[in-house]
């Protein structure tokens, strides 16, 4: 009975301590999700603009989209996904 | 060992199991989401690649009707080129050009690609693009033809007036002379009997001027073309390739004249008071007139057989004028005007059912087209069935053949409204997942 509240004790240490490692495990699902969503902006976003560039007819005008990636770990920031398409122009 | 050593560090096992299921759930997730990024970027190059292909051809298309079907291989290879230019900068790769629809010049483009996809894997994606008739009458000066002869809408080709049919046509036929260096100019068009009459006061000679009700300019299919000193080898092209667009030389002794064969059809009711706000095709390339009950079911028919949605239309027109309680004298039923024996072979238990007759129309339409690889040929074999075709190796010597063939294609507007110099437009037919 003496024991009860020492073990409970352990178990909050315990798990105290592994905070960071849930909080690392859960910015790091969280980045790689921001990786992802900066993907897929980036291509709707050229997707959008090829098909709407305007220019010379008969020439083939290059697009190319950066979206910047959400900065969550250390190393991240300025991370940028680049999308590039081309098209004939009309 | 106490109780409290073998306890100890118990937790810490279990939030680092926790934390890993985290990360391999995101893992997942991550790995999910890779694929479906891939997807879209292989969608992204599939479309800018049928879109590019198809600005090409719309570029060329009297080129591609100049060359003829048999050439087919050809222009797929040069578009493919095109699309695979477009294609490359996103990663993505060209797998597969295609002409849907199977008539000539073609009028849709289908590009298949395919683009990195995770762990080495490729993922394809298919888009097409088709060639939008620009509005027959925009840009210019139009007129309506009275006082003899055609009746109708006139449009003007370097100021001289002939109806849409013509125009359409004749566009199509300058675009190629163009590509060939010949320049192509109509120096008189369609002539009312009021204007022959003034002409033929001026040079009353009827080997040269006939007299006013007989001149076939009063028909606004009759073109007068550049053909003094040669024109510029204008006549030696004309001779070589005009038949192709439906022109011919109507007089041995006048070079300079020039008709075309398939008339100016019913197409006139194209730009009537019946047809819909602005009359512009919509973007699944349903004209106009089509009955809005209609509309839909014909763009999905249509699209699901390889058909244009502009010729299934004018076939149903042609048919039935859109009436499903039709019955021919011969016995055909409905808004497709299918025989009893045809609509069975069909699968078609009420063929005055729309929802039931269309579909077996486009599915008959697209099954001649593939057959017989030309709209005329599969039109006449809609109309006096493909044994005909084949027994006459091409449009059968039948009257009613001939004139349902021509009338179709003048509703359906043939191919020559497409050509680039009238800026007909190019447009993806794909909403979503689905082609449209």
């Amino acid at each position: 009975m003496r024991e009860r509240p020492r073990q409970a004790g352990q178990a909050a240490v315990e798990l105290l301590a592994a905070v960071p490692v849930l909080v690392l495990a859960g910015l790091l699902a969280w980045q790689l999700a921001g990786v992802l969503a900066a993907g897929f902006r980036a291509e709707q976003r050229v997707r959008l603009e090829a098909l709407n560039a305007a220019g010379a007819a008969g020439r083939t005008a290059l697009v190319s989209t950066s979206e910047r990636v959400p900065a969550l770990l250390p190393g991240t920031a300025g991370l940028r996904v680049v999308a590039r398409a081309a098209i004939r122009l009309p | 060992m106490s109780g409290a050593d073998a306890q100890r560090g118990q937790a810490l096992p279990l939030t680092l199991a926790l934390g890993l299921l985290v990360l391999l759930g995101a893992a997942a997730l991550f790995a999910l989401g890779r694929v479906q990024l891939s997807a879209a970027r292989a969608q992204t190059g599939a479309d800018v690649a049928a879109v590019s292909a198809a600005r090409e051809l719309r570029g060329r298309l009297g080129e591609v009707a100049l060359a003829g079907s048999e050439r087919s291989g050809l222009w797929r290879a040069r578009l493919a080129a095109v699309a695979g230019e477009a294609a490359r900068p996103g990663g993505a790769r060209v797998e597969a050009v295609a002409f849907p629809g199977g008539s000539w010049p073609p009028t849709a483009v289908e590009v298949t690609v395919s683009a990195p996809g995770p762990r080495g894997a490729r993922v394809r994606a298919v888009a097409r693009a088709g060639l939008l008739a620009p509005e027959p009458v925009a840009g210019g000066p139009t007129g309506w033809a009275t006082g003899g002869g055609y009746s109708g809408p006139l449009v003007y080709r370097d100021g001289k007036p002939m109806c849409p049919a013509v125009a359409a046509a004749f566009d199509l036929m300058d675009a190629a002379a163009n590509a060939a260096g010949v320049d192509l100019v109509v120096v008189s068009g369609f002539r009312s009997d009021a204007e022959q009459a003034a002409l033929f006061a001026r040079h009353p000679d009827p080997k040269w001027v006939a007299p006013p009700g007989r001149s076939r300019h009063r028909d606004a299919t009759e073109l007068d073309l550049n053909m003094h000193n040669g024109g510029g080898g204008a006549y030696a092209w004309l001779s070589r390739n005009g038949a192709r667009f439906g022109f011919v030389q109507r007089y041995s002794w006048e070079p300079w004249h020039w008709g075309y064969l398939p008339g100016c059809g019913p197409s006139n009711a194209l730009l009537g008071p019946g047809r819909s706000s602005g009359g512009r095709p919509s973007a699944a390339g349903v004209p106009g007139w089509v009955p809005e009950r209609y509309r839909a079911a014909v763009a999905t028919a249509a699209t699901a057989n390889g058909v244009a949605p502009a010729l299934l239309a004018a076939l149903l027109r042609a048919e039935s004028g859109f009436d499903p309680r039709a019955v021919s004298p011969a016995g055909a039923r409905g808004i497709a005007q299918l025989m009893p024996a045809t609509a069975a072979g069909l699968g078609v238990r009420d063929p005055f059912d729309p929802g039931q007759a269309i579909p077996a129309a486009a599915r008959l339409l697209g099954a001649h087209l593939r057959a017989f690889g030309s709209v005329p040929l599969a039109l006449a074999a809609f109309n006096a069935g493909p044994g005909a075709v084949r027994r006459y190796g091409g449009v059968p010597p039948f009257r009613e053949t001939q004139a349902y063939v021509a009338r179709v294609m003048a509703l359906a507007g043939g191919a020559g409204g497409l050509a680039a110099p009238l800026g007909g437009e190019v447009v993806l037919l794909r909403a979503g997942d689905r082609f449209v």
